[in-house]
């Protein structure tokens, strides 16, 4: 579930989008949804505002979430249990499936909503790009127009405002992991960074869902050994290990054992002798990540490891 | 990029020429509450039976008609349908923030054993919250605060009876009650009530036609992941103290197979450790083969949670048990024992 403080978003809403009290109150035709003192007190979480009010205040900042409501627009909650599992079928990398499964999803989501187009946006691109009917700019450039569909301040310096939903934190990591592979490794590790920061904003008083601070961790990770930062990736991977543990995460820990391996591996290499052979630490990591592959039924995620063993 | 592939993207994206950073937008919001009502309305459900136990029926069509949204009491919506409240997102003020984490912190000392304490401070809870929503609430608590205290409630039999009957989904506060329920029979050593009332928890989270029984696909797993560990953690425990093996297999194996679909690890350690036992023991006594396969994967799926925990001692030992003592066969397990050895050389 993601919990948010109301007055929190609206603020940091707000900020993102460059707007005065004064401008969100009163809109280009003079029409006012609420006075200053009231949108102060609703920022201040001293009021919670009616549902015209909230209706009005999300239009123009550009959000269309109001109280409650699940991401993808839909009153079948058929459509939710199949992007959730979706998600899963892609944390095991099976493409083929997903594809099944997205078709079957994409005829139940009404294009008339903009989070469901930009949901259907992203997961095509990923699909797209890992079976190779787009490249990795075309990619790039897909998933930043999506995202641009709710968080306009993206691009901007005042996206650092902005509180950023599960599936926008999803995509900017993807944003990330394109820039990462294009060799802007920087950028890519700027934007995980920002998220890293918001999501550990105790004073936000938000509740994420399970997985998504793994998943910034894992991103991370990634790109910090891309850079050839292998102890500080060596670091990232105890914490987030012990965060998975902390948390009863499974999904994650096959990748980030297999992520500590290989940068260990890295390091290694770096200082070995030529004499010494092969490291009995590394070998457990590895093995560590095919029994925990294995655990969660991933086979091609335990035989991955296991062929780093011979 | 291919044409048919750019034609989807151009389909997706809609008009970008639209402005929308700020201003009036198209776009319907669908609010939580007419989900809720198409759901509650498709499986023929009256908004008496949904509101029981939970609030006023007024303040359940509030909420339906998007008038009142509150977290609690969407939360406790959603809960008897059996859903869990983790697909949506929720926008709460500082109150009821402010009155989540005081409801959290009234279960935490009551489940402590401070019971006066939780007493008091559930008597301060309901001098700020005076509604009937939260009225029902407390009532729940001063139950389990009684049964925590060794007492049963005078009306334990009509809660009992009415719970029995309950064609929904049970509650949290409810299933906290058969929790402390079961808790209080447990001391009293009456056995059965026990198993009655662990059997009566796991039928409900596990029912499937409680509304229309061609068209049900029970609990959503998220909500299941909530109950269903620590449940059949005990059930299982239960039933294979008291002989019942085959039953304590088949509650144990529900919540494993859950946890592993949903890659969850909450007592997942403990709910193998229970079931290997079970699977060994009538290895022994019977001979089962698929009683030894069964006892073999879940040893070497304990292993790989002791490797992640750091618990090398116990890695190495239940590697050479399953090696030497069973003659399980498995690459990986040599391959780990190779390293061990090493690593102790």
């Amino acid at each position: 579930m993601g919990e948010y403080n109301i007055g929190q978003f609206i603020y940091r809403s707000r900020k993102a989008v460059g707007l005065t009290q004064e401008e969100l109150c009163r809109n280009v035709n003079g029409i006012i949804c609420c006075s200053v003192e009231t949108l102060s007190r609703i920022e201040r979480g001293k009021q919670r505002p009616n549902y015209r009010t909230m209706r009005d205040i999300m239009r123009r900042l550009g959000k269309e979430n109001c109280f409650c409501t699940p991401y993808l627009k839909t009153t079948d909650y058929r459509v939710l249990e199949l992007n959730r599992e979706l998600k899963r079928i892609l944390t095991l990398n099976d493409y083929n499936k997903a594809e099944e499964l997205l078709a079957e999803l994409e005829g139940e989501l009404s294009l008339q909503y903009v989070t469901n187009r930009q949901y259907l946006v992203r997961i095509h691109a990923t699909l797209d790009q890992r079976q190779g009917r787009i490249t990795v700019e075309e990619e790039l450039e897909m998933l930043e127009r999506a995202l641009k569909m709710t968080v306009h301040s993206y691009g901007t310096k005042n996206f650092s405002y902005e509180i950023l939903l599960p599936e926008e934190i999803v995509t900017v990591c993807n944003i990330a992991d394109s820039y990462g592979k294009l060799g802007n490794i920087d950028k890519a590790l700027v934007l995980l960074q920002m998220i890293t920061e918001m999501l550990n904003d105790m004073t936000l008083q938000i509740n994420y869902p399970a997985g998504i601070y793994e998943m910034v961790y894992r991103n991370r990770i990634k790109w910090i050994g891309e850079k050839g930062l292998y102890r500080e990736a060596i670091e990232e991977c105890d914490r987030a290990i012990a965060d998975c543990l902390k948390r009863n995460i499974l999904n994650t820990l096959p990748s980030l054992c297999y992520a500590r391996a290989y940068n260990m591996q890295k390091l290694r290499e770096i200082y070995r002798k030529p004499s010494e052979g092969r490291n009995e630490m590394v070998d457990l990591d590895y093995i560590k990540c095919a029994l925990l592959a294995e655990l969660i039924q991933d086979e091609k995620g335990r035989d991955k490891a296991l062929s780093k063993l011979v | 990029m291919k044409d048919e592939v750019l034609e989807k993207y151009i389909r997706l994206l809609g008009n970008e020429e639209e402005p929308n950073r700020v201003g009036e937008m198209t776009e319907k919001e669908l609010l939580l509450g007419r989900t809720l009502k198409r759901m509650r309305e498709y499986r023929q459900i009256s908004l008496e039976d949904m509101s029981e136990g939970i609030c006023a029926p007024s303040d359940m069509t509030a909420m339906e008609n998007g008038i009142k949204a509150s977290l609690l009491m969407t939360a406790a919506y959603l809960t008897r349908m059996g859903k869990s409240v983790n697909k949506f997102e929720f926008y709460s003020t500082n109150l009821e923030y402010s009155q989540q984490c005081k409801r959290d912190h009234i279960v935490e000392v009551w489940k402590s054993n401070e019971l006066e304490a939780a007493k008091g401070y559930l008597a301060e809870y309901e001098r700020y919250f005076r509604s009937k929503f939260s009225r029902r609430w407390g009532d729940w608590q001063r139950r389990c605060i009684a049964l925590r205290g060794g007492e049963l409630p005078g009306e334990n039999r009509e809660v009992w009876e009415g719970l029995v009957r309950q064609k929904l989904y049970f509650t949290q506060e409810e299933l906290d009650y058969l929790w402390e329920l079961a808790g209080f029979y447990e001391r009293t050593g009456e056995a059965d009530r026990v198993h009655e009332v662990y059997a009566l928890m796991y039928q409900n989270t596990m029912a499937t036609g409680m509304f229309l029984p061609q068209n049900s696909k029970g609990m959503d797993e998220e909500r299941k992941l909530e109950i269903l560990p620590e449940l059949c953690m005990a059930y299982g425990h239960f039933e294979h103290t008291h002989g019942r093996d085959e039953n304590a297999l088949q509650v144990l194996d529900t919540a494993v197979e859950l946890l592993q679909k949903s890659m969850r690890m909450k007592l997942l350690r403990e709910l193998l450790e229970e079931r290997m036992q079970i699977r060994r023991e009538l290895w022994e006594t019977t001979g089962a083969e698929r009683m030894y396969q069964g006892m073999g994967a879940d040893a070497q799926n304990l292993i790989a949670l002791d490797l992640v925990y750091g618990n090398i001692p116990k890695v190495y030992e239940r590697t050479k048990w399953l090696r030497e003592e069973t003659k399980w066969e498995s690459t990986i397990l040599d391959s780990l024992y190779t390293a061990l050895e090493k690593r102790s050389d």
